[in-house]
């Protein structure tokens, strides 16, 4: 059995105080604390590329874990905002700067917000049909790369960051039945612009999108999974905004403190945000469920069950 | 469709809205008591699954008060 062994991570140290930008966008602090709930977020340094996040975290990964280098024999960027102009895939230049062996496969996942989860099943599969040992599926989409500084409704949203995840034969966490989805009549809703190539998100579209789908979504994951909502320790939703959180919480009848909102101090890190919240859950959890949601749009959920 | 004002205005409670809702007359603007606009987000999604409709982006700059968003529904 193959399975997720330890995350790494990486946040830069740059931030943007969204509390110093209140007037520039007629918000207030209530609104950013209870709606947003991102008071801060972390940009990376100009000269940092998208393939820098993705080794910064596997540094990080090879302090949690005893892997050594030479083991990894795959890996998968998750990122729709690659180095360069996306020529060659960020993958190949992570393969580089890692010092992988030539006998490592690298490919890269073009996925936003569900990339984490789709990524595990794309990962796992991969290995399984090649009898793979160690793979390390990365996430790393800086969004300080397409902002425009102008634009209310993702100026005050998206940070960056990295994770790198070790799947191996020693698994901490094994995977349930993923449920996935996709609405592609509605991707216009969270796109870049074909000449500026700066984002844009029909906020509403992307609200109602996340409180319709996903709730159904993970009802119908854990009964594939025979569970329910009550045999759930944790519920790992990514980190679109507090209020989209809160709003799913409420709409799947959940306790408040089975449902972390982590992301205040660097906000939303696209498909980094669930094992950023991995990376830091409880020890005595057993059973998490993630779930990714957005650009496609696009949506996905499994559950972790914890390896005795 | 026959709508009233207490309907849509339970509506706007049930998404347990910051605003104080004593201060909600029909021709109040909502934004005007604290109802934001991630809030009216969820108003409006109550209102399309309550009705089973959809509200076009172009017609929500419009329904900013309980009388404009009964008078909304009433049209359809």
């Amino acid at each position: 059995m193959i399975g997720i062994q330890a995350i790494g991570t990486y946040i830069p140290n740059g931030r943007v105080d969204n509390t110093l930008r209140m007037k520039q966008f007629d918000v207030d602090d209530a609104f950013l604390r209870d709606k947003t709930g991102m008071l801060r977020l972390a940009v990376k340094a100009e000269n940092e590329e998208t393939s820098d996040l993705c080794c910064q975290a596997f540094s990080d990964l090879l302090n949690k874990s005893q892997l050594q280098t030479a083991e990894v024999e795959c890996i998968v960027v998750c990122t729709q905002n690659p180095d360069g102009s996306g020529i060659p895939h960020t993958s190949a230049i992570v393969h580089a700067k890692l010092g992988l062996p030539d006998t490592c496969a690298a490919f890269d996942i073009s996925l936003g917000c569900s990339g984490f989860v789709y990524g595990l099943s794309v990962i796992q599969g991969f290995m399984q049909a090649n009898g793979f040992r160690k793979g390390v599926l990365f996430t790393s989409d800086p969004y300080s790369k397409i902002i425009d500084e102008q634009d209310k409704n993702t100026a005050l949203l998206f940070g960056d960051g990295a994770t790198a995840t070790l799947i191996s034969d020693s698994p901490v966490w094994s995977t349930g039945k993923f449920l996935f989805g996709s609405h592609g009549r509605e991707s216009a809703s969270i796109q870049t612009d074909k000449n500026t190539r700066k984002l844009s998100m029909n906020g509403r579209a992307v609200f109602t999108f996340s409180a319709t789908v996903v709730p159904k979504n993970i009802i119908e994951m854990l009964a594939a999974n025979n569970l329910t909502c009550k045999d759930i320790d944790c519920f790992a939703l990514h980190q679109g905004s507090r209020y989209i959180v809160d709003t799913l919480r409420k709409k799947l009848e959940l306790e408040e403190d089975k449902v972390p909102f982590v992301a205040s101090d660097y906000g939303n890190t696209v498909s980094s945000s669930i094992p950023l919240i991995l990376s830091d859950s409880d020890s005595k959890f057993k059973r998490i469920v993630i779930a990714g949601f957005g650009v496609g749009l696009s949506w996905a959920s499994t559950v972790l069950y914890k390896v005795n | 469709m026959n709508v009233t004002q207490e309907e849509i205005l339970s509506i706007v409670v049930s998404t347990g809205a910051s605003a104080d809702i004593s201060e909600i007359k029909g021709d109040t603007l909502l934004s005007k008591v604290g109802i934001d606009s991630l809030e009216m987000m969820d108003v409006l999604l109550r209102i399309e699954e309550k009705f089973s409709i959809k509200i076009p982006d172009e017609d929500i700059d419009a329904l900013n008060t309980i009388d404009s968003i009964v008078s909304y529904l009433q049209k359809l």
